[in-house]
């Protein structure tokens, strides 16, 4: 079943065309990659779909419900969670609140209801439960600010966790880590789409999207260029032109 | 008696200190133009009460709504500027609202308005009683101000603070937080406006100035922001420091403007901030775990 449609979506800065007419559904459960050199507009892609932009043209549907132009609160509210390429953590507050800060995401529908105390036995097990998963269990007291980039990625992904999200998307979550670190996130990712939840993922590293994505879209200059499986994209010769650059024909 | 007035005063600046403390340091946004709420909840019910008979019990909660209505509207600016640009808008804020006060009549422009004393139940209110009533309302603050930090609201407000993008990808509506911030900081200070003008039984323009802005908002730096114990401190250090210092009252702005640069300077955080040189230390005084961990690290350092 197709959880997340998007249907010819343009995103232009004046005359930049940086989201530039793609179309994509994408699958529940699966996890869908979206690859491309730099400044292909994956980020641009990413924040258009969260309501961070409104799009110029095209469709947004999720579960059947057109979301185009709505605000990125909203969006969140519908399901669609996130982490960010670079890390936005609430860097004052501890591990801890910023996990159950996220819990709360139907709680800040009313003013009223968003007096009531948030640190109640549920939700503070609740959120060490997910920072279980994420393997950040001895750190809840520390500020976020304090944890180094991987732990502060791991943390992204227990806040978005916490909306108890249909749908994640991830903005380069393994870009700056160790080898062994992204071991764990492959892991991790995988456990995350047997439990049902689906993932949109931007990464950069190649072996790494290969071995974790069941499908693939290729974004260069805006425009889809490609989409298929990551077998099929490793030799689809468009991709290799977009990253690569143009064989020079010899004379 | 001395003691007395010194001690309202000082209470008054640390209901404002407090006030301004859920814009600055709960929710981050710069606000140097807190005493126009002050002013506006003071003139509010200098009018109510001489003009139009309210009773004072009444006109207490009044003043702080009216200084909450005009504060939403400074919060629904504040959506538009951001930084820099809504310190200046507040700043702004400040000297029209003051203009307004010093120059129409319905408000005694330069004369300013004699306020008429208060009654609770027919009794005059005596200075110990402004004085019990400004504990009793530092109270009240203190107790909301509690149950908002520890409350959903008070999460959103730090998420708000840290990191708007991030704090809309978790569904944290932010204008909404931000325009209610704004009325709750603002309220309070109406309310305090209100109790200084039946207490001074005069008022005029001047004390809503910038200056008593500046005044506040060091108070509230300076103890420490983003915490209750801070601007309570800093109100009281900053308040007594005129008394202590009489013989440099000529250079009290000085004075003030000095000790924000050096706060922020050498701690950000204000005396009593989470992490400043004061708050750790009586923290390692009274909590051994945490001796306990300095010592550990300690060792580790010394080994390698």
């Amino acid at each position: 079943m197709i959880i997340l449609k998007i249907e010819n979506l343009k995103k232009f800065f004046g005359g930049v065309k940086a989201v530039n007419g793609v179309s994509i559904g994408i699958e529940e459960g699966e996890i869908l990659g979206v690859i491309g050199p730099n400044g292909a507009g994956k980020t641009t892609f990413f924040n258009t779909i969260c309501g961070v932009y409104k799009p110029d043209e095209g469709k947004i549907i999720f579960q059947g419900k057109e979301i185009q132009g709505l605000t990125s609160f909203q969006i969140a509210r519908l399901g669609i969670a996130r982490t960010f390429q670079i890390v936005k953590p609430f860097a004052d507050m501890t591990v801890l609140d910023n996990v159950i800060s996220a819990i709360g995401i139907n709680r800040y529908k009313s003013i009223w209801g968003s007096f009531r105390n948030s640190r109640v036995i549920e939700t503070v097990s609740k959120a060490k439960r997910l920072l279980e998963t994420v393997e950040l269990g001895g750190y809840e007291k520390e500020k976020a600010g304090a944890l180094s980039l991987g732990y502060i990625k791991r943390l992204e992904i227990a806040r978005a966790l916490g909306i108890n999200p249909k749908i994640i998307m991830l903005d380069e979550p393994c870009a700056g880590l160790s080898h062994d670190a992204i071991k764990d996130f492959i892991q991790l990712f995988k456990k995350l789409t047997i439990e049902g939840l689906t993932i949109m993922m931007v990464e950069h590293n190649m072996p790494t999207a290969m071995a974790l994505c069941d499908r693939m879209i290729v974004l260069d200059y805006g425009e889809k260029i490609a989409e298929g499986k990551p077998k099929e994209i490793q030799g689809n010769e468009k991709v290799i032109e977009a990253y690569l650059g143009k064989e020079e024909e010899d004379a | 008696m001395y003691e007395v007035v010194v001690a309202i005063n000082i209470g008054i600046f640390t209901i404002l200190a407090l006030s301004v403390n859920i814009i600055t340091g709960y929710i981050g946004q710069p606000t140097l133009g807190h005493a126009a709420f002050f002013g506006i909840g003071a003139y509010a019910s200098a009018i109510l009460t001489g003009k139009y008979g309210v009773p004072f019990l009444l006109s207490l909660p009044l003043s702080g709504l009216i200084a909450g209505f005009i504060g939403a509207l400074l919060g629904l600016a504040s959506l538009r500027v951001r930084d820099d640009f809504l310190a200046i808008t507040t700043i702004g804020t400040n000297f029209v609202v003051v203009a307004i006060f010093q120059y129409v009549p319905f408000f005694g422009a330069s004369f300013g308005l004699s306020v008429s004393p208060a009654f609770i139940f027919g009794m005059k209110i005596t200075y110990v009683g402004y004085l019990f009533l400004t504990i009793f309302l530092i109270t009240l603050t203190v107790l909301f101000l509690r149950k908002l930090e520890k409350s959903w609201f008070g999460l959103a407000m730090g998420g708000i603070r840290n990191n708007e993008g991030a704090a809309g990808s978790i569904g944290i509506d932010i204008k909404k937080f931000k325009v209610v911030a704004f009325i709750l900081g603002t309220a309070i200070a109406g309310i305090a406006g209100c109790i200084y003008a039946h207490y001074m039984t005069f008022i005029s323009s001047v004390d809503f100035a910038f200056a008593t802005s500046i005044t506040i908002l060091s108070m509230a730096m300076v103890g420490g922001s983003g915490t209750i114990r801070g601007p309570i401190m800093g109100a009281i250090v900053l308040g007594l420091a005129p008394e202590v210092f009489r013989f440099a009252m000529n250079y009290r702005m000085l004075i003030y403007g000095a000790l924000l640069i050096f706060t922020m300077r050498f701690q950000p955080e204000g005396l009593l901030g989470e992490r400043s040189l004061l708050w750790t230390n009586i923290n390692k005084l009274f909590k051994k775990t945490y001796s306990n961990k300095e010592t550990e690290s300690g060792i580790k350092n010394d080994n390698s």
